[in-house]
């Protein structure tokens, strides 16, 4: 084989490999570990454009004259197929919660966000006093962000949320966070994004399980190490506290 | 022969460093813990993912143009009084959206057919960013927040002409073009540069096709090894120690026109990126990220050293660093 043939041939594979891989995530639905759903009509997009690279580098295999040295630069685009097919990762996992950022019910972290009317904080408006507020998922960035918004409307109400415990070293043993992941577009920019739990019973709860925490939600003094200030933030007097399954999407959206 | 044997030896070394790197990479999945990798594999395949439509879009576009535009129609329309130029050199973006790795090629060939130095420049620069493709992305990255999608175009077409009139300026009394070299004059590595007057539309779809493939290659390695140390970064730096870096209204924006110079992104994924540092980083040094990286980085420099001095191409980094920096420092003492 000629080295310019090599390369072809190469280069199909990897074309090949792409189509396949983008084809099988598409299909399966694991395309949901990395990308939030908005933006899968750009996946379909170049999985038909890698198909048709494919193809057309097919027809170039046969025509090919050319006398070249071997492109290392195949080696990059193998390294996603490799990644993709070898390990086949399910999404973030809980360990990686260290090295994200958080966005945590009633701090002001998020600077950037625009100032839209949420469909989730229509929920409050309509619950009875009495009634528990259901955190489900469809819902749960819009109503963490407006607890932080409008956090006086949801002073002494009762909660119900679920999620994974999240523990920075210098919390204090009655106290964790409990959080989801919200990806904004693809999963490189998962932000942690949660409420303060105050409970007795915390420490039986190990970091990274998930856990039903059904409580009433007071404020609490709360320390940020990462920009060294303490300021009250709302935090969950928990009644109620049970492990859960972890769910079979991982992430939470922001909402719209 | 001194030539072919530099080259044989410059291909040497790649092929060792790839093949070190990819033993490496094999053993790194083998012995790491399986919560680690996965949470690697993760971020640095949803990175490729989500930008690999975008660049498609991108090099498509090239594609026709490289095809059907020619450099004599687009010198054509040049003005030649010096701030009308600029600000349609400013402005091609909008009709002309080639992205950041395939308007370096195209720059040169202009400045080599005639086109002033300062417009090719200011093209260049605008062109990175001011286009059609880059602020759909952006509009994407951050959640459909116009704000972002108009300062970076505002800011974008700003440091186009700032750099622009700076070029302008500078003496002319030696050339800043190096001589023209005996190799493949195309940077984006693409072989089809004959295959443009074919007639029938069968031959121009497939030359569409086959430049797509070979510019996908040539822009494509360079967004995967981004998204690669980009992956790295987020997996293994640890967060209170990128903490302490983005705090200061100074050095977070070094520390981020440093990370944008050396991830080499494509403008149109680098907004993707810039939205993972909101929280951590400042508001100036997220917007000098989205701003010195389409300008100049690593990819740009080289193939910028291609065709031009590098007494040039430092004098260009120079001053692409102090606007862009003057800007991001501008955003968080004024707070635009």
């Amino acid at each position: 084989v000629k080295k310019g043939t090599l390369n072809q041939w190469i280069w199909f594979i990897i074309l090949a490999g792409f189509s396949l891989y983008l084809g099988r995530l598409l299909f399966t639905g694991d395309i949901h570990y990395f990308i939030h759903p908005k933006m899968f009509f750009f996946i379909r997009f170049s999985f038909v454009i890698f198909l048709l690279l494919c193809v057309n580098q097919g027809r170039r295999i046969l025509f090919s004259k050319r006398k070249e040295a071997l492109k290392a630069g195949y080696i990059l685009f193998i390294l996603p197929l490799l990644l993709g097919f070898a390990v086949a990762p399910k999404g973030l996992n809980e360990a990686a919660a260290a090295n994200r950022g958080l966005q945590l019910a009633g701090s002001d972290s998020s600077t950037m966000e625009s100032s839209r009317q949420l469909k989730a904080s229509e929920i409050i408006e309509q619950l009875g006093p009495e009634e528990t507020l259901e955190v489900e998922t469809a819902l749960y960035s819009g109503i963490i962000e407006d607890i932080s918004k409008r956090r006086s409307l949801y002073m002494g109400r009762r909660i119900g949320i679920e999620g994974f415990v999240f523990r920075f070293d210098h919390f204090s043993p009655d106290q964790f966070i409990v959080a989801r992941m919200q990806i904004v577009c693809c999963a490189a920019d998962a932000l942690l994004t949660g409420i303060l739990v105050q409970s007795n019973e915390a420490p039986s709860f190990e970091t990274s399980s998930w856990v039903r925490v059904e409580g009433i939600i007071g404020e609490r003094e709360y320390y940020d190490a990462w920009n060294d200030k303490t300021s009250v933030v709302p935090a969950v007097k928990a009644e109620l506290m049970h492990p859960v399954e972890k769910p079979l999407n991982v992430y939470v959206y922001p909402s719209e | 022969v001194n030539r072919s044997t530099a080259t044989l030896d410059r291909t040497g070394a790649k092929y060792i460093f790839a093949s070190g790197f990819f033993l490496l990479l094999v053993m790194a999945i083998l012995f790491m813990p399986r919560q680690t990798v996965e949470n690697f594999s993760t971020i640095f395949i949803s990175i490729v993912l989500e930008a690999l439509p975008f660049v498609m879009i991108g090099v498509i576009i090239s594609s026709l143009i490289q095809l059907f535009v020619s450099e004599e129609m687009i010198s054509r329309i040049i003005p030649r009084n010096l701030f009308a130029g600029l600000i349609v050199a400013s402005l091609m973006g909008f009709v002309f959206p080639i992205c950041e790795c395939a308007n370096v090629p195209v720059t040169r060939r202009l400045v080599r057919k005639g086109v002033p130095l300062h417009i090719g420049i200011t093209f260049m620069m605008a062109v990175a960013i001011v286009n059609p493709v880059v602020l759909l992305s952006t509009y994407y990255a951050f959640g459909g927040n116009m704000h972002v999608v108009i300062l970076r175009t505002v800011l974008g077409l700003s440091s186009a002409l700032i750099i622009g009139w700076t070029v302008s300026v500078l003496p002319k009394k030696e050339s800043y073009l190096k001589e023209i070299s005996q190799e493949h004059d195309c940077g984006c590595a693409h072989d089809g540069c004959e295959h443009t007057h074919s007639r029938g539309i069968k031959e121009k779809c497939i030359a569409i096709i086959d430049h797509t493939g070979l510019e996908l290659y040539a822009v494509g390695r360079f967004l995967i090894l981004g998204a690669f140390i980009s992956a790295m970064m987020q997996t293994f730096l640890p967060r209170p120690f990128l903490m302490t870096l983005g705090q200061g209204p100074v050095l977070s924006v070094l520390v981020m026109m440093a990370l944008a110079y050396l991830l080499s992104l494509c403008s149109e994924a680098d907004a993707f990126i810039a939205r993972t540092f909101v929280g951590y980083f400042s508001t100036g040094s997220i917007f000098a990220f989205m701003l010195f990286g389409p300008l100049i980085d690593v990819k740009n420099t080289l193939m910028l050293l291609e065709g031009f001095k590098a007494k040039f191409v430092i004098i260009l980094i120079i001053i692409t660093f102090v606007v862009a920096f003057s800007f991001g420092i501008a955003i968080n003492f004024f707070g635009i």
